[in-house]
């Protein structure tokens, strides 16, 4: 749109001049275009007079035709030839074609609307176009199925009137009393309903064709065909965020499908899973892996890509944007990328063996690696053209929950060889360097030292806090406070600094634990003689469970006040999960106080005073 | 590499001259003539394709499958 603009502009700037200029620009971006400027010219001419009419349906039909191999069959093909479509007018009775054996002379009306023509010619150029050296191993009602769903394909594109001059003078008499050609044309129909038709099925039968003709087998392949086309339709009719990796291993078709879809994975393993999908495919023998992104995915594909580019086993032959139709009316029609992959056959494991070899590169050294992908648990990382992997508990001698914390896509990094996975074809990485090791650090704590950390997060039941720059210091939430933590208010704690002292430090698990609590004197031998048996306290409910009643006492302590106790309270307590509520006031009596449990068991002052 | 696909065709006003050469036109008018495929007697309205076989000239329709035949069974 921006640049239609530009070109707008350019033309009203510099008048007949510029249009021509820019005329000029687009037919030599394609030359292809100069047949239809002819036919723009000689249309009013050949519409008012019929004057000109060689030479405007030749531009016509030629370049329509021509225009729809290229961008609808041929640029998805990558096997493929790309074609010129010429018309070659036959005159005269003399005309040497004429007497050219088994030459096809097609006629061409001469009405204003050129839409017949058009799928004619196409009808005509299609066998010498699509799969020309396979068609001999086709049933003809497959080779016309194919080429009834091309035909399709460019009336649609030659829009709404062109679709009912297909079903009438093409579809119909081809596919009403040839039941087998019609189910198949519905099947293909199908799978370019979802962009696999030309640029998986017809490619795979093009690469089948010339395998085909070169061993000279002349044998019918049409029913591996049809196995082929329902394995692919297997895919189309998967349901939406199914997540599916598939292969079709067959004589005659070694196909992998890698779909790129599933938001959640893509965010916590990135394209590691993917890689390890396409490394599978090779091994099994995929001669073809087919990738298909679909939107969203595009960047993430462009990582698998990268990646892939650095892996001598395969090529990046192709990839193709294609669009799906959406089968709900409501819905905008999708995108997708479909790139093919191509195995190697001069490369294979053993090439990944010997670039180790020769890399020198051995478990322990340490190396520089490009991180090429990143996401929450793992990252691919580029070892001089060697794959390496680092997943987020290696990513750091800290605790990372997440590799994007410490690697960043496209940056440089020193990693470990941790170990060599040759069955992966790839090297498992650490950032875990010896001379970063927090347990030689001159800093490290002794036991019984008193030390500030930075509390960054919390992990299962323990605070972790961070003491210099490198090591990690484990508060469990139980050594926060000699008294019961209320436990909503864990993360409290959370970003602050904390004085502690270490209490725990053990060099063969690497465990260093520190205390807040005790820091200060276990209170509870005290708060045992404060609070002996009987004592009248006044309360507050904290919380309300089928088996206790717990309780906010006051100084900061809180007690349990047993299901029994608040049974023997009278009617009111009988279904005491509903009448008490939190906040509400409570008189009670001590109990007991347990010193080593550090708990305080209540009653309910009104049936202490009962009994007395 | 870029292939070239050659579709030969005669365009309406031609049809007459050639037909006239192999000794058809007049069978043509007479609604002698069928469709090598189908067998549909021809018309110069439904005349689809000519197909050159061992020096004579065949006729077909211009029902698709017809002009798959004539591409099928040429060249």
């Amino acid at each position: 749109m921006e640049n239609a603009k530009y070109i707008l502009e350019f033309i009203l700037q510099y008048g007949l001049l510029g249009f021509l200029l820019v005329v000029l620009l687009l037919i030599i971006h394609n030359p292809d275009r100069a047949e239809k400027l002819r036919a723009l010219i000689l249309e009013p001419s050949f519409r008012l007079f019929k004057w000109g009419s060689r030479q405007y349906l030749a531009s016509e039909v030629g370049y329509t035709t021509t225009e729809f191999f290229k961008r609808h069959v041929t640029r998805l093909i990558p096997s493929l030839p790309d074609v010129k479509i010429k018309i070659k007018w036959v005159t005269s009775p003399s005309d040497p074609v004429l007497s050219e054996d088994g030459k096809v002379v097609l006629r061409l009306e001469e009405t204003n609307d050129q839409t017949r023509n058009i799928l004619a010619a196409t009808r005509v150029a299609l066998p010498h176009v699509v799969c020309p050296t396979l068609r001999p191993n086709l049933e003809q009602y497959a080779q016309t199925a194919i080429d009834l769903a091309l035909l399709r394909k460019l009336a649609d594109r030659l829009g709404k009137h062109a679709r009912p001059i297909f079903q009438r003078y093409f579809l119909m008499p081809e596919v009403e009393e040839n039941h087998t050609a019609a189910t198949l044309f519905a099947k293909l129909v199908e799978l370019d309903a979802k962009g696999t038709f030309v640029s998986i099925f017809l490619e795979e039968l093009n690469v089948l064709g010339e395998t085909l003709y070169a061993s000279a087998d002349v044998g019918d392949k049409t029913d591996e065909i049809n196995s082929f086309l329902e394995y692919l339709l297997t895919e189309a009719r998967r349901e939406v965020s199914k997540e599916i990796f598939l292969e079709y291993l067959s004589t005659d078709f070694r196909v992998g499908i890698v779909l790129v879809a599933k938001t959640s994975k893509a965010k916590t393993r990135g394209i590691e899973p993917y890689l390890q999908a396409i490394d599978v495919n090779i091994k099994r023998g995929c001669d073809s892996i087919y990738i298909i992104a679909y939107s969203g995915f595009f960047t993430f594909l462009k990582h698998i890509i990268n990646v892939v580019e650095g892996d001598e086993r395969l090529s990046v032959m192709q990839v193709n944007k294609v669009r799906i139709k959406s089968s709900n009316l409501a819905q905008e029609s999708d995108v997708r990328k479909i790139v093919l992959l191509l195995r190697n056959t001069v490369f294979s494991d053993s090439t990944f063996k010997e670039r180790l070899d020769a890399s020198g590169i051995k478990e322990g050294d340490l190396v520089e690696g490009t991180v090429m992908d990143v996401s929450q648990n793992v990252a691919v990382v580029d070892i001089a053209g060697l794959n390496g992997v680092i997943y987020s508990k290696d990513c750091s001698w800290k605790t990372a929950f997440d590799c994007r914390d410490v690697l960043s896509e496209g940056s440089k990094y020193q990693f470990i060889v941790h170990s060599i996975d040759k069955s992966k074809n790839r090297l498992k990485l650490s950032k875990r360097l010896p001379e970063q090791d927090p347990w030689k650090s001159k800093h490290l704590p002794d036991e019984g030292d008193i030390i500030e950390v930075d509390i960054v997060a919390i992990s299962g039941c323990n605070y972790i806090g961070h003491y210099f720059d490198n090591i990690e210091v484990l508060v469990p939430i139980y050594e926060v406070s000699w008294l019961e933590t209320d436990l909503p208010e864990e993360t409290k704690l959370l970003y602050t600094l904390q004085q502690l002292v270490i209490y725990e430090k053990s060099e063969e698990r690497r465990v260093l634990k520190g205390s807040i609590r005790r820091l200060e004197e276990d209170p509870w031998p005290q708060i045992h003689q404060r609070l002996p048996k009987g004592t009248e306290l006044r309360a507050t409910v904290l919380e309300v469970t089928s088996q206790f009643v717990r309780v906010a006492l006051p100084d900061g302590l809180t007690g349990i006040i047993p299901k029994e106790a608040m049974m023997r309270g009278g009617f009111e307590y009988a279904d005491f999960e509903k009448s008490v509520v939190k906040e509400q006031g409570l008189d009670v009596v001590i109990s007991k106080v347990f010193i080593k449990k550090r708990k305080i068991r209540l009653d309910l002052k009104r049936n202490v005073s009962q009994r007395r | 590499m870029r292939e070239k696909v050659e579709v030969s065709a005669v365009k309406d006003r031609d049809v007459r001259n050639i037909l006239d050469h192999f000794g058809l036109s007049e069978k043509m008018d007479k609604g002698e003539l069928t469709c090598e495929s189908c067998s549909r007697t021809l018309t110069w309205e439904n005349l689809g394709s000519l197909l050159v076989k061992e020096g004579s000239l065949l006729l077909l329709c211009n029902l698709s499958e017809c002009i798959e035949e004539a591409a099928k069974r040429g060249k």
